[in-house]
């Protein structure tokens, strides 16, 4: 049975309990308020480098979580100020905390002062001495955070589009693209966008299987009849002249492929990597259009199909109605180091002009720089 | 007297206590008008077994106050006017040489006007330094020495001094060493016109208000006892200390016009008639601990005769009641 005290102290240690729970609460708005605030500084100023991504929101989340846990055990109420601050909320005439002192002790007087400060513990509840009145402070903490969180995914969006820019044209291969998406991992988040590269972008899969023979057979002559949104796009990124682009865009005909590509990161890698490898193998050694119509045409089986679907959620009919109609335009015979050449003097050309960014001028060099570098061994691989 | 072992018998006390009181309250208002401030002052301090120093101009009822307060609780009560040349053997007593009824004779203590239970000491200040000294000796000590014979004084004991702060011509000041021994300093005042009515109305009449008498000494007794088990609130005894040590110029958190104005500031004796008035004040109030809440009214009349104020407050005037009100002010929860 316990003792008046035992039960005064012990009720006395909910109500510490509850303002700790506050005090966390309290601290908890401020610590993701300042983080937040500061993510989203660090993404607006100029000049520091940008965190983005859903990395840094988890982090952000995660240490304010675990600083208001710290600064909340730092400061964590005792018995002793829990019982002031009741006295003090409910004006108590100090009968808690004089409760709390005779608490230990077995005098007559000692047991009516505990008697009556548990009769006034009892008659008080906790949400009326520690009430969340952080309300505005939370809500200040959440718009913030989701300020923080609308611009990490905006960036994210912008980043993905710097990504996916220059490969809308050059690798319009569904296989190839599908590939992409399994071989290449998704690109962190507080990394400095990135344009791929052709040897980043195929798949080892696809480089390897056997001969090639038809690897000259570039599509840098086809004209295309009405370029697609991704071919607007690489030029726009790039600087590419008209006519050029359009000479790329032979391979952009599955531009259609391109943008599906782009809700394609968020695909589980394990069933797109599965599904891309049967068509992928079937085409190797193929010129792009003929391993297109493999995957079309040809490849009208389900696993084109699933291919197609899960490459950039278009059906596999979709897939063999876009690729039949560019095969009959990719017969070219214009090397792809010719084709690079030109690219990269229109590129440069268009660096000069400042057509191209400053902070991305460097991508653009490495990107044609490793273009040109790598078409003679991409004769092994499939066509771009 | 044996303390109560049972939560029930000092509830009982407590009750009595307030009662008590009450009743207190309720005589002396009906003999002595308005001034209730100073007549609760003046029942705490008797209830601690305190002595009070009662300041204020000739006919405001001092000493009808002192009378009725004794008269309400049927307790031995005696007057001494003070002149110079009242000696101390006129306030202790003194040894007579008696004849026996053998024929002899031998020395016979005779016990003063100090031996009671309530003594009125009219107008202390007009006495000797020599005569106050013994008043202030029975006063602290509870007790006298005549001829090297030790006299214990009756219990419940307390002295109630007057003084005249505008008659000082012919006065001898009481040193601050002596004012210190005083639980409270309590001033009355002028009354309002209300007031005055009242008082011309009941004293000029046939009938004369006269105080009950309803409790017995032993029960006092037991009250002054109760008074003492009263336990302090940590805040309490907190505000309590910060409030002493704010009145010293030396302290860091004294406030301003204590370093500009104040010599020496209160005893250790000003903190404990805080505390013993508040539990008093507690138990009048119901609880059995002191709170924040009883402190903040006792701190003038104990403190205002304990601040000593250097030249430049007596220069420009500056009273220890205002000096404890800014100290007030300064020292928060």
């Amino acid at each position: 049975m316990p003792t008046s005290s035992e039960l005064f102290t012990a009720r006395l240690a909910g109500f510490r309990s509850r303002a700790w729970l506050v005090l966390f609460a309290n601290n908890l708005c401020a610590a993701l308020t300042i983080a937040s605030a500061t993510l989203i500084s660090a993404q607006l100023l100029a000049g520091v480098p940008r965190p983005a991504g859903w990395t840094w929101l988890m982090v952000t989340a995660t240490a304010s979580g675990v600083a208001a846990a710290v600064v909340s055990y730092l400061g964590r109420p005792t018995l002793r100020t829990t019982a002031s601050a009741i006295d003090r909320a409910l004006a108590l005439e100090d009968r808690v905390i004089a409760g709390l002192q005779s608490a230990n002790q077995d005098d007559v007087i000692s047991c009516l002062v505990v008697r009556e400060a548990d009769k006034a513990l009892q008659r008080a509840l906790r949400q009326d001495v520690f009430p969340f009145r952080s309300r505005r402070y939370g809500v200040l903490a959440g718009v913030v955070f989701g300020g923080a969180v609308v611009l990490s995914l905006a960036d994210m969006g912008r980043s993905t589009t710097l990504r996916l820019s220059p490969s809308a044209g050059g690798a319009g291969a569904g296989g190839g693209t599908t590939a992409a998406a399994t071989a290449t991992p998704q690109r962190d988040s507080n990394a400095p966008p990135t344009i791929a590269s052709s040897g980043e972008r195929r798949s080892p899969r696809l480089s390897n299987p056997g001969p090639a023979p038809q690897d000259d057979a570039r599509p840098a002559d086809i004209k295309p009849e009405a370029p697609s949104s991704g071919d607007d796009r690489r030029a726009d990124a790039i600087g590419v002249p008209e006519s050029q682009s359009s000479s790329t865009g032979a391979t952009s005909v599955n531009a259609g492929e391109s943008t599906g590509r782009q809700q394609q990161d968020s695909v589980p890698a394990g069933p797109v990597s599965e599904a891309s490898a049967g068509p992928a193998t079937a085409s190797a050694g193929r010129s792009p259009s003929s391993r297109l119509r493999g995957a079309g045409t040809q490849g009208g089986s389900s696993d084109a199909r699933q291919a197609g679907r899960g490459a950039g959620g278009v059906s596999g009919g979709d897939v063999t109605a876009a690729s039949s109609g560019a095969s009959a335009r990719m017969a070219s015979t214009a090397s792809s180091r010719s084709f690079a050449v030109a690219a990269r003097a229109a590129a440069e050309a268009a660096l000069t002009r400042d057509d191209i960014p400053p902070e991305l001028r460097r991508y653009v060099r490495d990107y044609f720089r490793a273009l040109q570098g790598k078409a003679p061994s991409s004769r092994t691989g499939p066509q771009r | 007297m044996i303390p109560s072992h049972s939560p029930v018998d000092v509830e009982t006390q407590a009750a009595t206590f307030r009662e008590c009181f009450a009743h207190l309250q309720r005589e002396i208002g009906r003999v002595f008008v308005g001034q209730r401030d100073v007549v609760d002052q003046l029942l705490l301090c008797f209830f601690c077994q305190g002595h009070a120093l009662i300041e204020g101009a000739p006919g405001l009822g001092k000493t009808l106050l002192v009378r009725t307060l004794s008269d309400a609780l049927s307790l031995r009560f005696a007057r001494i006017q003070c002149t110079p040349d009242l000696m101390p053997a006129d306030v202790t007593g003194t040894n007579l040489l008696i004849e026996t009824p053998s024929g002899g004779r031998e020395f016979s203590f005779q016990r003063g006007p100090l031996f009671a239970n309530v003594v009125l000491a009219d107008e202390l200040n007009r006495a000797t330094p020599r005569t106050q000294a013994a008043f202030l000796e029975a006063m602290q000590e509870r007790h006298v020495t005549i001829f090297g014979v030790t006299h214990t004084l009756e219990e419940p004991f307390s002295v109630f001094a007057t003084q005249n702060p505008i008659e000082m011509e012919g006065t001898y000041p009481l040193p601050e060493a002596q004012l210190d021994r005083f639980f409270f300093k309590l001033h009355v005042r002028m009354p309002g016109v209300e007031d005055l009515a009242e008082i011309i109305t009941r004293t000029t009449g046939v009938a004369i208000e006269h105080a009950t008498p309803r409790f017995s000494i032993g029960t006092v007794c037991d009250m002054l006892a109760l008074v003492k088990r009263v336990k302090v609130a940590e805040p309490a005894l907190r505000l309590v200390l910060r409030l002493v040590r704010a009145t010293h110029p030396d302290a860091g958190d004294a406030p301003e016009t204590v370093k500009k104005y104040v010599r020496y500031g209160a005893s250790p004796r000003a903190a404990q008639a805080i505390i013993l008035a508040a539990k008093a004040l507690a138990l009048v109030s119901g609880r059995y601990h002191v709170a924040v809440e009883d402190v903040r009214p006792l701190a003038l009349p104990a403190l205002n005769h304990r601040i000593i104020r250097n030249f430049h407050g007596e220069m420009e005037q500056i009273s220890s009641e205002t000096i404890v009100e800014r100290v007030m002010q300064t020292v928060g929860e």
